[in-house]
């Protein structure tokens, strides 16, 4: 055994060195590519505040149908087993490994000019979805929301139901044990969550582009201005990579400090 | 106001069937042996399980079943409960805990805190009012889940295992501390507990579960004076043998046999106090008509004696003083000679 732990660390240096290159180098590829004298104007030009502004406003929705619509479903997902369940929890999770195009493909045909939904609302309401801020908010709430029911039904299946009991004992209906008792006591797994539902609707390009297309001021949000600029101006390109990249790495560092591990 | 249960409920191949009546005169004690059913009776008074049969009413309300087959849910009730392992509101502070029914109530904020300060005074608890629960050791998480219960003013008090989960030192303290407040409570109160000693500290009056069924209730004097079943016997330390009587002679279960006095005959409980169980060395020659060989299986000291379990045709526990145990070379796994007075022993037909 002494004799090869010599070997056993060369190779695990290696290793290490290797999976560092091979995550860090691209970072600091862009780090060092970054014209950051440019940086500050660059960043305050009108078409990069309207990126950040289509990126806010589409991953903030996100977050909002996770909570409005997602925890509901999460509650019921985690409310027993069932094949209904299953094959709705398969439904909701699909996106996750989806490729995204596919996702844009199938959102344009669900809810495009002529697709499923899209007929209905033309005809009857004279809405059209694709290529509308809308459609950007829809395309993020698609990709993102399936990482919140993920983390929010996980916590609600660890949940110990009787505080539930604990808190109907009180007095505490329904609506007061959900809100007063499980929500605050899941919290850590909300906000997991929500984060990484933010994190995957900000970083929303390919079904974006198929289903909302890339109109500056309307549907370019940030990975979209992203991939624009890195044709015509590849120094802007490098500098909405790198407050993306940025932004990113805040997301996990608020996972690993506020929420995956307790104080 | 009466908590009458007269009802079944099946969980899985178990059924508990009882038919009780507790009036609010004084504190119950459910004891029984692990599976009983004490849980699921407590969890049927308080809404969280279904009856299947029967009805189960406070004062003049149907809680659940009855013939128009009503369920009042938990929250509507008004019976509270405190848990075995408190279920205190981890992301609450020991305040907002206790104030947490009274809130649910509609009492405003403020107003409950200040109520739930008083209970946490009540229970020796006010400086702890800003602390989390982990924060808090076995015993005052135990108060302040009283505290908790009592102040979302139930009519029925219900505590699973209140002291189980206590360590020794402070479980004697905390028992005085609960017996105050249960005697001080209005309404109907029922306790689960596995010990006897807290049954009998706590509780006017005793219902023992076993297997899902009521096996007896009575006072404390009575269940300790004529403990029905073995369980029942070992939890009161006597010894209890169930049996047929006929001219004097009890035919046990196990196959072995008593000499006993000649009434009541038939079906009976047999009550031997361990203390008329005599040991010798040697088969003794003398008038006790019950005289057998056993083996000793454990001596255990019970307060300033010691309680020699032995095995035999009729299992058996005496009790000795140390000196005697000393004196006669008692070791576990020894033989020794049982004798047993017919007068001794007490039936009730069963």
């Amino acid at each position: 055994m002494t004799t090869r732990r010599p070997r056993a660390a060369i190779v695990g240096a290696l290793a290490a060195t290797f999976a560092a290159g091979l995550f860090a180098l691209p970072l600091l590829g862009l780090v060092l590519r970054a014209p950051w004298r440019e940086f500050g104007r660059q960043l305050l030009s009108p078409a990069v505040g309207d990126a950040m502004r289509l990126s806010l406003v589409s991953s903030t929705f996100a977050v909002v149908v996770a909570f409005v619509l997602g925890l509901p479903l999460a509650a019921w997902l985690a409310s027993g087993s069932s094949a209904v369940r299953s094959v709705v929890r398969i439904l909701v999770m699909l996106p996750i490994v989806l490729p995204p195009i596919v996702g844009g493909i199938a959102l344009l045909l669900a809810f495009g000019r002529n697709g499923v939904v899209g007929s209905w609302l033309r005809d009857w309401f004279d809405v059209s979805l694709p290529f509308t801020t809308p459609a950007v908010c829809i395309a993020a709430a698609y990709m993102g929301v399936p990482f919140f029911v993920l983390c929010a039904e996980a916590g609600l299946r660890n949940f110990d139901r009787r505080f539930v009991q604990a808190a109907a004992s009180l007095g505490a209906g329904p609506a007061r044990r959900f809100f007063f008792v499980v929500v605050p006591m899941i919290a850590p797994s909300l906000t997991a969550g929500a984060l990484l539902c933010w994190a995957r609707a900000l970083g929303e390009f390919c079904a974006t582009q198929m289903f909302a297309g890339n109109l500056a001021g309307r549907t370019r949000t940030m990975p979209l201005a992203c991939s624009v600029a890195m044709e015509n101006e590849p120094d802007l390109a490098v500098l909405l990579g790198l407050v993306l990249a940025a932004v990113s790495a805040g997301v996990l560092l608020l996972l690993r400090h506020r929420v995956l591990v307790r104080p | 106001m009466n908590l009458v249960a007269d009802f079944a409920l099946r969980r899985g191949s178990f059924e508990l069937a009882v038919d009780l009546e507790v009036d609010a005169s004084g504190t119950v004690a459910i004891v029984g042996p692990n599976g009983a059913g004490k849980s699921s009776l407590l969890a049927a008074i308080a809404g969280l399980l279904r009856i299947d049969r029967g009805s189960l009413r406070l004062g003049d309300r149907t809680l659940d079943g009855g013939p128009g087959g009503t369920f009042v849910p938990p929250e509507q009730r008004g019976v509270g409960m405190v848990f075995q392992d408190h279920l205190l509101f981890p992301h609450l502070r020991v305040v907002d805990n206790v104030a947490f029914g009274l809130r649910a109530r509609g009492v405003a904020r403020r107003q409950a805190r200040d109520e739930a300060r008083r209970w946490l005074d009540r229970v020796g608890l006010a400086e702890h009012e800003g602390r989390l629960p982990a924060q808090l050791s076995g015993g005052q998480a135990q108060r302040v889940a009283l505290a908790r219960a009592l102040a979302a003013r139930p009519s029925v008090l219900l505590l699973d295992e209140p002291l189980s989960s206590i360590d020794a030192r402070t479980k004697v303290e905390l028992r005085g501390e609960l017996r105050r407040h249960l005697d001080a409570f209005a309404g109907p109160r029922l306790v689960v507990t596995h010990d006897a000693v807290d049954a009998f500290a706590l509780a006017q009056r005793i219902v023992v579960l076993e297997e899902g069924r009521v096996v007896q209730q009575g006072s404390v004097a009575e269940i300790c004076g004529r403990p029905r079943s073995r369980y029942v016997g070992d939890l009161v330390g006597t010894n209890v043998f169930r049996g047929v009587a006929s001219n004097g002679v009890l035919r046990l279960a196990n196959g072995g046999s008593l000499v006993v006095p000649a009434e009541p005959a038939g079906e009976v409980f047999a009550t031997v106090h361990p203390r008329a169980v005599a040991l010798y060395r040697v088969r003794p020659d003398g008038t006790p008509r019950n005289v057998f060989a056993v083996r000793i299986v454990a001596i255990v000291p019970a307060g300033d004696r010691m309680r020699v379990q032995v095995d035999g045709d009729v299992p058996l526990v005496a009790e000795v003083t140390p000196q005697a145990v000393a004196d006669l070379a008692l070791a576990a796994g020894g033989e020794a000679w049982v004798a047993l007075k017919a007068t001794e022993i007490a039936l009730d037909p069963a």
